[in-house]
């Protein structure tokens, strides 16, 4: 590593932290519908919303209403993707005249937006019209990440009540999301983005004739203002197929800080908006130093894996699958930061990347993203976490479970034990399909132990609602469509549905002060044994499945023994 | 339920007009007031046709050019990609004893360790604009020979590479990079145009 690179990581860390109070009881004012900076900026508009939607701002909706709007909302906005991406052909800003998306890659594409997954099985350049774009995907690149952001305000307003089921109202919570924090941030980005030589343009593909007298297709379109909500927003869905490698999406060294720290901004800062929102900031602390240890040591390895060379091929450096103007460090850095958020955008191609570093993304993934979590979607991962480790840790001292001052009884332990193992029973028995059938096999690019790493990646990606890829599978076919669609659907809802569940029990139950009999959840003891427990569960889950892929591969590659 | 609905309904028509088309208009306008060329694809124009992007590699495998990055998709760009292979994947191998074969047709000798692994290991873009600067000063004999130039031009194509060199930016993000298409196009002008 080059003293650039500790510059470079180090400038990383310190625009995240230092930002990360700011940001946090900003958004925590914006919540609790106090006035900040934005409001008389914003709050006519927010205001215009209300009454164009024929919204009751003022009235609360208990926890199953909240549940109702929520699910309703996303089943109309998949509807309403749907249809355009089918249409696309039919509709204006489609100057190649590209075609109607086929069913089952639609279908796939839909779920995955509406999910705030954003795995794409298809190129950006050669499937959609800039219609298609920005009516469709930008708009759910927005959408996705408030209704993410929403669950989780719900969440911490039921553990702060006492005695009620209401838990917000969702209109509110969302349209806040998105007038005072997606969109002005959003604003910002893209133009430094534009700055940098991101594109932003209707105007149709461009014919160059190259120095050596080839014809090349430039493709273009508005792609800065979808990029800056995509970083922000935990989406990840490039505008172009190879996403924040293509030189449009991410020209310049500079353009690739913003884009990385885009990635984690809103995610560090809602672990300080919730220790407001639940009124113990020690508790967001013990979530942030959870997450920023598990993060800490992911990328240690990463990084010393990476800066190795492959003694399988001639010791060359890894630099297959990376770009010139990032290099090894950078790459690295946005890898583990996109599969620890569930962003899942991509600065270089991590099936090329070593065993070890494809191996912690993957662990990433299927800790349900657990560690920074995407916007909303991965603090709520945190918070079943959470859950288990007060109930296992109150078994072993034989204390009351408790947490901020709420009983933890069966019914919610129950549900974090749901939201923690469907998705990742959705990753092993789809794996699992796709390794006995042919439908799954013959879409691979490598075979041997990565080819197991490409398809488990693939299904981790697609149940905790990530959306990066091992990229080496081929996923536009109608099995992999299918399924990891499935796959998408059971990690948002089966996630989504337990929070807002455990929201509504909790805000129902009593306050108990704390006392002596109490387990203390806002100290280093228990941060280790919340490590402890995402560790273990997802480590035991999974590690049969890792040994046969990533360290396999491993051993082969440093044993120069076997090549597939 | 039928509240929700309609609420949803008209939420997302007004989203769709607010975050699809007024947020991407307007930014699209500053786009085009500020950083004109760059949003429109940072095009390079020669007597009124369009020869490349800055920010898009050509295929380049002529020796009398500067080569950049290997292109997984052969440079295509509609969509443009990688290979995807993994560490011990037995046709990323053949891929780099092809590459290596290929350079040993200009440097007859040459160790596997002595050429610049850029220039082996294929990018993640397929379209990767840039080369470090040994892999742009490693080409320099090649392109000599190629081009039939006598010693002193050497430095020449020296003083080119350096200009077309962007530095660290904000003194610790990147490395060094040498654009290529930039400077294909400008020693072209300089060794051929006088």
């Amino acid at each position: 590593m080059l003293a650039t690179d500790i510059l470079t990581l180090s400038a990383f860390i310190v625009v995240i932290l230092i930002t990360l109070p700011f940001l946090g009881s900003y958004m925590a004012k914006v919540f609790e519908g106090e006035k900040n900076i934005l409001s008389p900026v914003v709050g006519g508009l927010e205001n215009k919303f209300y009454r164009l939607c024929g919204i009751n701002h003022d009235r609360e909706m208990n926890y199953k209403e909240y549940l109702f709007a929520l699910l309703m909302f996303n089943f109309l906005g998949a509807v309403l993707l749907f249809l355009i991406l089918a249409l696309q052909n039919h509709l204006p800003f489609n100057p190649q005249h590209l075609n109607g998306v086929p069913f089952w890659l639609n279908f796939n594409t839909t779920i995955s937006f509406i999910t705030n997954t954003n795995w794409q099985s298809y190129s950006g350049e050669n499937t959609l019209s800039y219609f298609s774009q920005l009516a469709g995907l930008c708009v759910q690149n927005f959408l996705s990440a408030a209704t993410g952001i929403a669950v989780i305000v719900a969440f911490a307003k039921g553990l702060r009540r006492k005695q009620t089921s209401e838990i917000g109202n969702f209109w509110v919570d969302l349209t806040r999301s998105l007038l005072y924090i997606l969109l002005p941030l959003s604003v910002i980005m893209a133009i430094l983005l534009m700055s940098q030589g991101v594109v932003q343009t209707f105007s149709n593909y461009v014919t160059a004739i190259t120095l050596e007298g080839a014809k090349q297709l430039i493709p273009l379109g508005p792609a800065a203002s979808q990029i800056a909500i995509k970083q922000l927003g935990s989406n990840g869905g490039g505008f172009f197929g190879v996403n924040s490698l293509h030189p449009f999406e991410n020209p310049t060294p500079f353009s690739n800080f913003l884009e990385v720290v885009a990635i984690l901004l809103i995610p560090a800062a809602l672990t300080y908006t919730f220790g407001k929102l639940v009124g113990a900031r020690r508790h967001g602390l013990v979530l942030f130093a959870a997450m920023a240890t598990i993060f800490a040591v992911n990328l240690g390895i990463s990084l010393w894996a990476e800066h190795h060379t492959n003694p399988s091929l001639y010791n060359l450096p890894f630099l297959e699958g990376k770009d010139t103007r990032f290099g090894i460090t950078n790459s690295v850095l946005w890898t583990i930061t996109t599969t620890s958020v569930s962003n899942g955008s991509v600065n270089a191609m991590i099936s090329s990347m070593s065993p070890i570093t494809g191996m912690i993304a993957t662990i990433n993934l299927i800790l349900g993203e657990a560690i920074f979590g995407g916007v909303g979607a991965g603090l709520y991962m945190m918070l079943m976490f959470v859950i288990l480790t007060v109930f296992i840790a109150g078994l072993m001292v034989g204390r009351t479970p408790e947490y901020l001052g709420k009983k933890i009884e069966a019914w919610e332990v129950k549900l974090a034990v749901i939201a923690v193992l469907l998705p990742a029973s959705a990753i092993l028995i789809g794996t699992m399909i796709a390794c006995l059938s042919s439908l799954g096999l013959s879409s691979l690019t490598n075979h041997g132990p990565h080819g197991l790493m490409e398809m488990l990646y693939a299904f981790a990606s697609a149940s905790q609602n990530n959306g990066s890829a091992f990229a080496g599978l081929n996923a536009n076919t109608n099995f992999y469509n299918f399924s990891l669609g499935i796959c998408m659907l059971i990690g948002r809802y089966a996630v989504i549905i337990p929070a807002l569940l455990i929201a509504g029990s909790l805000g129902g139950k009593k306050y108990t002060p704390p006392s002596a009999g109490t387990f203390a959840t806002d100290n280093t003891v228990f941060v280790l044994l919340l490590i402890g427990v995402i560790i273990i569960i997802g480590g035991l889950t999974f590690f049969p499945a890792l040994s046969l892929g990533a360290i396999a591969e491993h051993l082969l590659m440093i044993n120069k023994s076997f090549l597939f | 339920m039928g509240k929700n609905f309609l609420i949803s309904l008209k939420y997302l028509v007004i989203s769709t007009l607010f975050f699809g088309f007024i947020y991407t208009f307007a930014i699209t306008g500053v786009g085009y007031v500020f950083f004109k060329n760059k949003v429109k694809g940072s095009l390079i124009e020669n007597n009124g046709t369009v020869i490349g992007s800055r920010l898009i590699q050509q295929n380049f495998s002529d020796p009398k050019f500067f080569w950049g990055r290997p292109s997984a998709s052969n440079f295509e760009t509609m969509p443009s990609g990688a290979s995807n292979y993994g560490a011990i994947s037995k046709d990323l191998k053949k891929n780099v004893d092809d590459r290596v074969n290929n350079i040993k047709k200009f440097y007859p000798n040459i160790k596997i360790e002595d050429i610049p692994p850029e220039l082996l290991l294929a990018s993640g873009s397929g379209l990767d604009p840039h080369i470090s600067l040994n892999t742009a000063l490693f080409q320099v004999d090649r392109i000599m020979k190629a081009r039939k130039l006598p010693k002193i031009k050497r430095e020449v194509i020296l003083t080119l590479i350096n200009k077309h060199t962007r530095k660290i930016q904000i003194d610790f993000l990147g490395e060094p990079r040498v654009n290529v298409l930039g400077l294909n196009i400008e020693m072209e002008k300089v060794l051929n145009g006088k």
